[in-house]
């Protein structure tokens, strides 16, 4: 199946970067952004099982909000929760940050945002093979303009 | 549209059939050849192909003849491009966030 991958190299250690994406408090100062739109009300406990959710206000004051489970908790190295967005309906995807310390005393922080597609039942490794695939004609150009 | 993409490219075979349309327009045995499959199975496939608008078919005299069409491939990455967008915003907050403190 297809996923979306970003990375960004953070100069802080693990710890503090994973407080900024565990803590209620820190989340909603540092989610979002006034041109565009502000988080509150973020739920989120420390335990696999538990329910997560945040809303969301744009800066044209449109309402969302978003949320799931946390299924994978390993601190400070690895959290993952399923995301259902109220904006967009599609099924059930999955978000998992991976944090690993950098000799450069930093911490580079992933994220894999898996389970695009168009249903459960066809989640399927020929589907990330097919999207790898769909990028790399992409990048190539051949699908270009 | 984008969801006949993902089905599409989802099977190898289909993925081979579109790797072989890469570099122009080919003819229906042409296509065909090489596959460990009968041509009904290869059909089918291109039939797929053609339903997610992959891959237009087209007469030349007796021979069927097809050709990539990209456009869906290029919407389906549109829509995950969204998603991209928004991940490498928030990895920024967060980077400003925790740096900043």
């Amino acid at each position: 199946l297809s996923e979306v991958y970003s990375s960004i190299e953070i100069m802080a250690p693990p710890e503090k970067v994973w407080a900024a994406l565990t803590d209620p408090e820190q989340l909603a100062s540092w989610w979002g952004s006034d041109d565009d739109y502000r988080t509150y009300n973020w739920r989120m406990e420390l335990r696999p099982g538990t329910a997560w959710s945040c809303e969301a206000r744009s800066a044209s004051g449109h309402e969302s909000t978003v949320g799931g489970t946390v299924i994978e908790l390993d601190p400070p190295r690895t959290l993952a929760y399923t995301w259902n967005p109220s904006w967009e309906s599609m099924p059930e995807t999955t978000v998992r940050y991976t944090l690993t310390r950098t000799d450069r005393k930093g911490t580079l922080v992933e994220v894999h945002h898996t389970g695009f597609g168009p249903d459960h039942a066809q989640i399927a490794k020929g589907h990330e093979e097919g999207w790898r695939r769909v990028l790399g004609w992409l990048s190539k150009g051949v699908v270009s303009e | 549209m984008v969801t006949d993409v993902y089905h599409a490219v989802a099977d190898p075979t289909r993925r081979a059939l579109l790797d072989r349309l890469l570099n122009g327009e080919k003819a229906a045995q042409e296509l065909a050849d090489g596959f460990d499959m009968s041509r009904p199975a290869v059909s089918k496939h291109l039939r797929v192909l053609r339903e997610a608008d992959l891959v237009r078919e087209t007469r030349k005299g007796r021979n069927r003849v097809y050709k990539l069409n990209p456009k869906p491939l290029r919407e389906a990455d549109e829509w995950l491009a969204q998603y991209r967008q928004f991940w490498q915003r928030n990895l920024s907050n967060l980077k400003r966030h925790v740096e900043g403190r």
